[in-house]
């Protein structure tokens, strides 16, 4: 029995460039922590700093095991390309003798050691949120009712403009418009209204879809949002347009089921047709495939000789964060180790120990200056 | 007792330095926060089709690593609470021995009195 083995190719490459790109941009970090490490040891004294020397190290070793297992995912997605095989949507089937047999020495090593592991289920991949979803059937639904107000108006209204009149067969529940005017304009705003919520669905989704991919900068974010957004409201007007004035041609008053095919059918193609055309123009990168540039620079984030402004907020927060427990563990420390000097007996002990000066142990430390109590050696109080 | 006494040693802490290495290694963390994000977010779909030995493979090493990476996030956000502790006791402990020196020269001009 032959085993086989599958994968998609170009996502396993796709990883292995992200890891390295990673791992860049980690390396540049731990450059930079290292240079203020540097710093901060030849200008703090031995008691007062901390030896941290070795995350620095920690942090180069941990981008280099990930340039090592994402350098394999790459050979193993070579291997596959190189070993043929067949398979849709981009999966690759190959006996898996063939693409073991395609890896480096090394590689096939680490391979044939994982025999018997276990997989492991790394969820599912991520889609966009919920109510991007949401709010792109809520703009069909209401492009549907703008073509079916379309629809009716086309059957039911002859004229236009100031002439505009119900025809005979118009039905009793267009008795809800004082008249074909007012009708025609419901139709028209509500036309564009189903074309602006198509539009900003439209491009949040692409915003949304974009943004997490570290594919574009934050202009082109902005810029392939708007295209797509225009792009598909246009289509959605132009298609309700179209299709009014083919209905009043092919259809004319008194056939609403052809003026609701023919003005569904001309808002469907004009979507379709968009839709394709603003696909070609904003190509989209594949799943897991990123702009390694992009990676390094997200990674890496702020560095020295940025602007203080680059940094996000939520940075600017974690630093105050940190910096607040520190602080606080930093007097929680100087109390505990001098707790015995702030005694309000101080002992003798400690006031030989620790060659206390005599105006220290009569004062009362635990008072603020100027409200000191103050004592004999004894322990009485004798003046406030 | 001879010699000065202690509260005369110096306290050598520096602000500035202090300061940057805890913004290094706040950043550092983001950094490798941010990395394990990424490739967390990206593994289900690369992962998906993979079958083999290769795949088991990945799987066995990769969830360490991944853990490694946020224990290591977590060490780096401790160190640097641990490198503002020290120039915050460094700046007490200055203080402190600021007004011991000063008792201690008054206790001494009392003396010469």
């Amino acid at each position: 029995m032959t085993l086989n083995a599958s994968a998609r190719p170009e996502r396993l490459r796709h990883l292995a460039e992200t890891t390295t790109a990673v791992a860049e941009a980690l390396t540049r970090r731990a450059g930079h922590l290292e240079d203020a490490y540097d710093a901060y040891m030849l200008a703090n004294g031995p008691d007062w700093r901390i030896d941290v020397s070795a995350l620095d190290e920690a942090l180069l070793a941990w981008a280099e095991t990930l340039t090592g297992i994402g350098a394999f995912v790459g050979q193993v997605g070579t291997a596959f390309e190189s070993a043929g095989g067949s398979g849709g949507d981009g999966v690759v089937t190959v006996a898996e003798y063939r693409m073991l047999a395609l890896l480096p020495c090394d590689a096939r090593i680490v391979a044939e050691a994982a025999w018997g592991a276990a997989e492991v289920d790394w969820g599912d991949p991520e889609e966009p949120p919920e109510w991007i979803e949401e709010l792109g059937t809520t703009s069909m639904v209401v492009g549907h009712l703008s073509e079916g107000v379309d629809a009716v108006e086309v059957a039911f209204v002859v004229g236009s403009g100031a002439d505009a009149r119900r025809s005979l067969a118009t039905p009793a529940v267009l008795g809800r418009f004082a008249s074909a005017e007012a009708m025609a304009r419901f139709g028209n705003a509500l036309g564009w209204g189903a074309a602006g919520l198509a539009g900003v669905a439209a491009g949040l989704e692409q915003w949304v879809g974009d943004g997490g991919t570290v594919n574009f900068t934050d202009h082109e974010l902005a810029a392939r949002a708007a295209t797509r957004g225009v792009g598909t409201g246009a289509a959605s007007l132009a298609g309700g347009a179209a299709g009014t004035i083919a209905a009043t041609y092919l259809c004319g008053p008194g056939w609403p089921a052809c003026a609701g095919v023919v003005i569904v059918g001309a808002g469907a193609a004009a979507t379709f047709g968009g839709d394709r055309v603003l696909d070609r123009v904003l190509d989209r990168p594949g799943p897991a495939q990123h702009d390694p540039d992009l990676v390094a620079d997200h990674v890496t984030g702020y560095e020295p000789g940025d602007r203080p402004g680059d940094v996000a907020d939520s940075t600017w927060d974690l630093i105050e964060d940190t910096e607040t427990q520190g602080v606080a563990a930093g007097e929680r420390n100087f109390e505990r180790r001098n707790a015995a000097l702030f005694d309000d007996d101080i002992a003798p002990e400690t006031v030989d120990a620790l060659d206390l000066p005599a105006p220290w142990v009569e004062r009362e430390a635990r008072f603020p200056p100027g409200w000191s109590r103050v004592r004999d050696l004894d322990g009485e109080v004798v003046a406030l | 007792m001879s010699g000065r006494p202690w509260f005369y040693e110096p306290v050598v802490s520096d602000h500035d330095t202090a300061d940057e290495a805890l913004h290094q290694l706040t950043l550092c963390s983001i950094s490798l926060g941010e990395a394990l994000a990424l490739l967390t977010a990206d593994i289900p779909s690369v992962v998906d089709g993979w079958e083999g030995m290769a795949r088991l493979a990945f799987d066995e090493q990769m969830p360490g690593i991944l853990v490694a990476g946020y224990q290591l996030a977590g060490a780096l956000l401790a160190a640097g609470v641990a490198v503002s502790a020290a120039y915050e006791s460094s700046v007490l402990e200055g203080d402190l021995r600021a007004r011991l020196r000063a008792d201690h020269q008054a206790e001494l001009a009392a003396a010469a009195r």
